[in-house]
């Protein structure tokens, strides 16, 4: 398949205002067999996954017993007893390994498909224009592409709202995807569409969601069931929802100087560390450097310059989007 | 002199009390069960991520350790036997009692509730 990585203005026009496609094979997708499956993973997720249907999407965060991040994972429920979880880049096995862990004889198997299968996503305001059958939110069809049976999962968030094309049969994919092209469908980068997301304040696997983060700080909170009862973690982000108890929350960055600034550096408010860079990319709509971070609420204020190691930068609130008109 | 102190549970073992294992009969004689053990377990889930499991069964499984104390058969399943050795299973009557309680040398963290575990 070709990804046309060397066009990124197409690529993020596509993601903003038409149509995209993406090459996500690479990132993880395990089937969960066995009627337990599901309610194993309610236990150690915050979303509640029992009393699905055939056929919804759930989107759940795996937390630890101090309630961090473990991993962002979809759920997808195929039937009774079986179910597709798609993870992000190389989670699977932590996903797997970490279920397993907790796994006392219960009827259910968790085995990564990854390598097998294969991911296309569909993204933008015109995914409709492919004139191909589209589930409704939350919601997971199969369908045809050129001839291959496909599974559609419609994916909302955390990120940019998402088709995920689902190829059973790998050797398969490079139909789907022409199929894609043929139908209208602009080949688009990772690159462009972490420009995009970073743009509208959205948090990125690997960057703001990660196991230093809790979901309610990471921006996951629409993923949290309050009222679901006990998971592992639980106990932790009810106490830090219920008392307030955040430290520190995730803020937008505009470089001063024009500089590009750097993911994974720290921020600094005189001598003492205040926070740390998640994402930095160059905006095309703002034609500027920014960033996201999180920040000690302390600092948080718009209009607060904080020291990069890239120089000086100002905290925005996010989106970016609503922060500043374009110049 | 005769000590006071309360006497450690063996590393080995799993210990009820006269008064849990006492309890646990009277729900067997309600149920009207001619024989039975109590299955003593942990399966993944709660706060902390482990949660004790206590059922009254006829038998053992194939794979259970088979633990005797008060005249009452403990059937612990091999998985769960790592996390639960050394623990003594009380109970805790009255008004404001906690029902059966577990004290357990392989928690390193315990949920407000009491019912679940990290090991």
């Amino acid at each position: 398949m070709s990804s046309s990585l060397d066009n990124f203005d197409a690529g993020y026009d596509a993601l903003s205002t038409g149509v995209a496609i993406l090459d996500r094979s690479h990132m993880g997708r395990v089937v969960a067999s066995g009627g337990d499956a599901l309610d194993l993973i309610n236990r150690f997720s915050t979303n509640e996954t029992t009393g699905l249907a055939d056929g919804d999407v759930v989107v759940t965060v795996l937390t630890s017993e101090i309630g961090r991040v473990i991993e962002l994972i979809t759920v997808v429920r195929r039937s009774a007893t079986e179910s597709i979880l798609l993870t992000g880049l190389d989670a699977e096995d932590t996903v797997v390994e970490w279920l397993d862990r907790y796994n006392f004889g219960e009827d259910c198997d968790f085995a990564v498909s990854t390598a097998t299968s294969a991911q296309i996503t569909i993204s933008g305001p015109k995914a409709t224009d492919l004139g191909i059958n589209l589930p409704e939110p939350g919601r997971d069809i199969t369908s045809e592409i050129d001839g291959v049976g496909v599974e559609i999962v419609a994916i909302s968030g955390p990120s940019l709202a998402s088709y995920e094309v689902l190829i059973d049969e790998k050797s398969q994919a490079s139909k789907v995807w022409d199929g894609l092209v043929a139908a209208g469908g602009v080949p688009t980068s990772e690159d462009a569409f972490d420009v995009l997301r970073v743009e509208l304040g959205l948090s990125g696997r690997s960057s703001e969601i990660s196991n230093e983060a809790n979901p309610l700080e990471a921006g996951l909170l629409p993923y949290v069931d309050f009222d679901k009862g006990c998971y592992m973690g639980q106990e932790v982000i009810a106490r830090l929802d219920t008392y307030n108890k955040l430290q520190r929350r995730l803020v937008g960055l505009l470089s001063d100087s024009g500089t590009a600034l750097s993911a994974d550096s720290s921020l600094k408010a005189g001598d003492r560390e205040v926070g740390r860079i998640t994402s930095a990319v160059t905006s095309r709509s703002l034609g500027r450097p920014i960033a996201m971070a999180y920040v000690r609420n302390a600092h948080t204020e718009p209009g607060t310059v904080l020291e990069s190691v890239n120089g000086p930068v100002e905290v925005v609130e996010l989106p970016f989007a609503a922060a500043v008109t374009p110049g | 002199m005769v000590s006071t102190s309360k006497p450690a549970i063996p590393a080995n073992t799993i210990y009820i009390t006269e008064k849990a294992a006492s309890k646990v009969k009277q729900y067997a004689v309600r149920d009207d069960m001619k024989t039975f053990g109590l299955k003593v377990a942990v399966k993944g889930g709660g706060c902390s991520g482990l949660e004790y499991v206590l059922d009254i069964v006829e038998g053992p499984q194939d794979d259970d350790k088979i633990i005797e104390h008060h005249g009452l058969e403990l059937y612990v399943p091999k998985k769960s036997y790592i996390f639960l050795a050394g623990t003594e299973l009380d109970f805790s009557d009255g008004l404001n009692g906690k029902g059966f309680v577990f004290t357990n040398p392989n928690a390193t963290r315990t949920c407000g509730c009491g019912d679940s575990f990290s090991a």
